[in-house]
C-alpha cells in the first residue's frame, strides 16, 4: 500500500502547528543584568551586549540562533569577568562567557530541563538552580561538584548572607544550605510556590512572596517565621527592601508596603495598573515596578505613584539600574531595550540589527 | 472565548481531578480522559455508526452501479449518491462531523495539559489566571508530574543499555493502529478510494501521534493511550471490533 507523502506531512504539520502553537512560545520572556559598562538581555535566541553610553551593540550570543538554544535566564556576571548563563532551550546548557566580548569559554551539560533562574556565586563556586528541579554546585570550570534535588523547578536566584544559602522552590520550601556541602540546615513550607528570590536584611532576615498569597519573614539562622501579611493575590515577584519598608506586588496589579521589624502595612495597597511580576528596583528615593500592561511607576515610602514610563508591550522583566539608567525590556515592542532616566526621560533604545 | 470555554474549565477540571485523587497527575489524566470519552461518547457512537454505513455503502450493488453509469457525469452521480443516502437513512457527514467537533476538544485538552504543567514562566502565569475561579488550586502549583517511571512534562525514554528507548511513543503508536485496524471495515470493492483512504489513515495516525508522543510532553501520550483503549472497548460493547483485521494472512469475513 503507498502512503502519500504529502497527505501525511500535511497531516504532521497541522498538529505540530496546533499542538505548539498553544504550548506557550519560550522566547516570550525576556531576562537583564549590567555591569558598568554594558547592559545584557537574554531574549531568545541570543544575549545580547549592548553599551550602557549610546544603546548600541557590544556583542551578541550566539553569533548565529541555534534553533536549540534560547536565553530567558537571567544572566549573571562574576568577579573575574565571566558571564553565566543557562539556556531554557532543548539543549539544557549552562553556558561561561566573556562578559566583555560574548566569546563562549566553556559550557556545563547534564540538566534534565530548561533553565530559568539565574544562578549565585559564591567563594569561586556556581549555585545553579535547575528547571529539573536540582541545584547544582558547579565549579568555574564548568564542572559538577555536588547536586540537591528538591523534587519540584527552581526558578529562583539564591541569596546568601555568606553564612548559608537560601533557596526558593516552585515546591513551596524555602532552604536554608551550608555552603559547598549543599547540606539543609532548615527547610520551611510556605503553603505557595516560589517563584520569586527571597531578598536578605543586613539584620538576617529573609523576605518572601509566595503563591500563597501572601509575604513572609523569616529568621535567617533558624527558619523561625517572624511574621506574615496576606495579599490579595498571587506573589510572582520578588519582594524589595528600602528604609525599613518591604515592597511586594501581586498578580492582580496591587502594591502594598510592610514594616520590616513588625510586618505592619504602611499604607493602603495600590494599584497603579496591571499585573506585576517582575521584582521591584530599589532607586534612590524610589522603588521601581513595572507592569504586565507596559507601565513603569516609581512609588515613594508615603505611597505616592510617580509614573515613569509606559509601553505599548508587556513587561515581565524587573528593571535593572545601570549607572543613572534604569533599564526595562518590553515584549512586542519594536525594540528590546530602553534605557529611561529618574525622570522617565528616554536616553536610548535597543533594536537588534539583523545579521 | 477559546480561553473561557475551552481551556480554563479543562485546566481547572483536570488540576480538580489531580487534587482529587491525592497529587497523582497520571492518574488524573487517566480519570479526565475517561471523563471526556464518556461526555463524546454519543459523538464517538454516530462517527463509529456513520462510518461503518459508508464503508458498507461501498459494497453495496446499486451503489457500485451508479459509480460506473455515471463516471463521467459529476453533477447526476452526486444527485444518485444523495437520492441513495435518504433512501439508506445514511448522513454523508455522519462520520466526519462528530470527528470535527471533538478536535477542538483534543487540542483544548493538549493545551490544558501543558498549562497544567507549567513547564515556563508563560505557561505557569496563564495557568494561575485560569485558576483564578478557583484560588485554592492554586497551591496545588507546581503539579507532581511523576508518574509510575515518567515524568509527565517530558517525553519519556527508558535508557536500555545506553539507548533511549521510547516505550511510550510505541505504545501510542501500537494502540493507534490496533484501534485504526479494528474500527476499519473491509471493503470488497477494488475501486473503493474510501476503503484506499482509511488504509492509509490506518498507518499514516500511528505514526503521526507516535511523533507526537516522541516530541511532546509523555503526559499527552498517556491520553493518547488512555483514549486509544477506551476506543477499542467502545468498538468492542458496539459489536463493531473488526478483529480479525489485527489478524495477518487471516481471510477477512465479507462486509455485510
Amino acid at each position: 500500500m503507498k502512503i502519500k507523502p504529502t497527505l501525511f506531512i500535511l497531516f504532521s504539520l497541522l498538529g505540530v502547528v496546533l499542538l505548539t502553537s498553544c504550548s506557550g512560545a519560550s522566547t516570550t520572556w525576556h531576562s537583564l543584568a549590567a555591569d558598568e559598562q554594558l547592559a545584557y538581555i537574554a531574549a531568545g535566541s541570543h544575549i545580547y551586549a549592548i553599551r550602557l553610553s549610546d544603546g548600541t551593540e557590544a556583542w551578541r550570543y550566539p553569533e548565529k540562533a541555534s534553533g536549540k538554544t534560547v536565553f530567558y535566564a537571567p544572566p549573571v556576571l562574576t568577579d573575574d569577568g565571566q558571564l553565566l548563563i543557562g539556556s531554557a532551550g532543548t539543549d539544557h546548557s549552562f553556558f561561561y562567557l566573556d562578559a566583555q566580548t560574548g566569546a563562549y569559554k566553556r559550557q556545563f551539560q547534564g540538566a534534565l530541563a530548561r533553565w530559568v533562574a539565574a544562578p549565585l556565586v559564591l567563594d569561586g563556586y556556581v549555585y545553579a538552580p535547575g528547571g529539573d528541579g536540582v541545584l547544582y554546585l558547579l565549579d568555574m570550570q564548568g564542572n559538577k561538584l555536588k547536586t540537591l534535588d528538591t523534587g519540584a523547578p527552581l526558578w529562583s536566584q539564591p541569596v546568601t548572607d555568606g553564612t548559608y544559602v537560601y533557596l526558593a522552590g516552585l515546591n513551596h520550601h524555602l532552604y536554608a544550605l551550608q555552603p559547598q556541602t549543599l547540606n539543609i540546615v532548615w527547610e520551611k513550607d510556605l503553603g505557595g510556590a516560589l517563584v520569586g528570590s527571597p531578598v536578605l536584611s543586613p539584620d538576617g532576615t529573609l523576605y518572601i512572596g509566595s503563591f500563597a498569597s501572601k509575604v513572609t519573614a523569616v529568621e535567617a539562622a533558624s527558619g523561625k517565621t517572624l511574621w506574615e501579611k496576606k495579599t490579595d493575590g498571587p506573589i510572582w515577584s520578588g519582594v524589595a527592601l528600602n528604609a525599613g519598608l518591604v515592597y511586594a506586588a501581586d498578580l492582580t496589579g496591587k502594591i502594598y508596603a510592610f514594616d520590616a521589624q513588625s510586618g505592619e502595612q504602611r499604607w493602603n495597597p495600590i494599584q497603579p495598573d496591571g499585573p506585576i511580576l517582575g521584582a521591584p528596583l530599589p532607586w534612590k528615593d524610589l522603588m521601581i515596578f513595572t507592569s504586565e500592561t507596559g507601565a513603569v511607576v516609581g512609588i515613594d515610602a508615603e505611597g505616592k505613584v510617580k509614573p515613569l514610563a509606559s509601553y505599548q508591550g508587556k513587561i515581565y522583566a524587573p528593571a535593572v539600574g545601570a549607572g543613572d539608567l534604569i533599564l526595562i525590556a518590553p515584549l512586542e515592542t519594536d525594540f528590546l531595550l530602553a534605557a529611561i532616566d529618574t525622570n522617565g526621560l528616554q536616553a536610548w533604545t535597543f533594536t537588534p540589527e539583523k545579521k | 472565548m477559546w480561553e473561557a470555554l475551552i481551556i480554563t474549565p479543562l485546566t481547572s477540571l483536570l488540576l480538580w481531578i489531580y487534587d482529587l485523587v491525592g497529587n497523582n497527575f497520571g492518574v488524573a489524566i487517566i480519570i479526565f480522559t475517561v471523563l471526556i470519552r464518556v461526555i463524546t461518547w454519543p459523538l464517538n457512537a454516530q462517527q463509529m455508526k456513520g462510518a461503518a454505513a459508508m464503508q458498507e455503502l461501498q459494497n453495496d450493488k446499486e451503489w457500485q452501479a451508479i459509480q460506473k453509469k455515471y463516471k463521467d457525469d459529476r453533477e447526476k452521480l452526486a444527485q444518485e449518491q444523495m437520492r441513495i443516502y435518504k433512501e439508506k437513512g445514511i448522513n454523508p457527514f455522519g462520520s466526519c462531523l462528530p470527528t470535527l467537533i471533538q478536535f477542538p476538544i483534543i487540542i483544548g485538552l493538549y493545551q490544558s495539559l501543558i498549562r497544567a504543567l507549567a513547564a515556563t514562566p508563560l505557561d505557569l502565569l496563564k495557568l494561575s489566571r485560569s485558576l483564578s475561579i478557583n484560588p485554592d488550586l492554586v497551591n496545588l502549583i507546581p503539579l507532581n508530574s511523576k508518574f509510575l517511571w515518567m515524568d509527565l512534562s517530558r517525553p519519556e525514554s527508558i535508557n536500555i543499555f545506553g539507548f533511549a528507548f521510547p516505550t511510550l511513543a510505541l505504545i501510542v503508536a501500537l494502540t493507534t493502529y490496533i484501534q485504526s485496524k479494528l474500527t476499519t471495515p473491509t471493503s470488497s470493492n477494488p475501486n473503493d478510494q474510501s476503503a484506499a483512504m482509511s488504509r492509509q489513515m490506518t498507518i499514516m495516525m500511528p505514526l503521526m501521534l507516535g511523533y507526537f508522543a516522541l516530541t511532546f510532553a509523555s503526559g499527552l501520550s498517556v491520553y493518547f493511550i488512555t483514549s486509544n483503549l477506551l476506543g477499542i472497548a467502545q468498538y468492542a460493547m458496539m459489536g463493531k471490533a473488526n478483529w480479525h483485521n489485527l489478524l495477518p494472512g487471516k481471510k477477512q469475513p465479507p462486509a455485510k
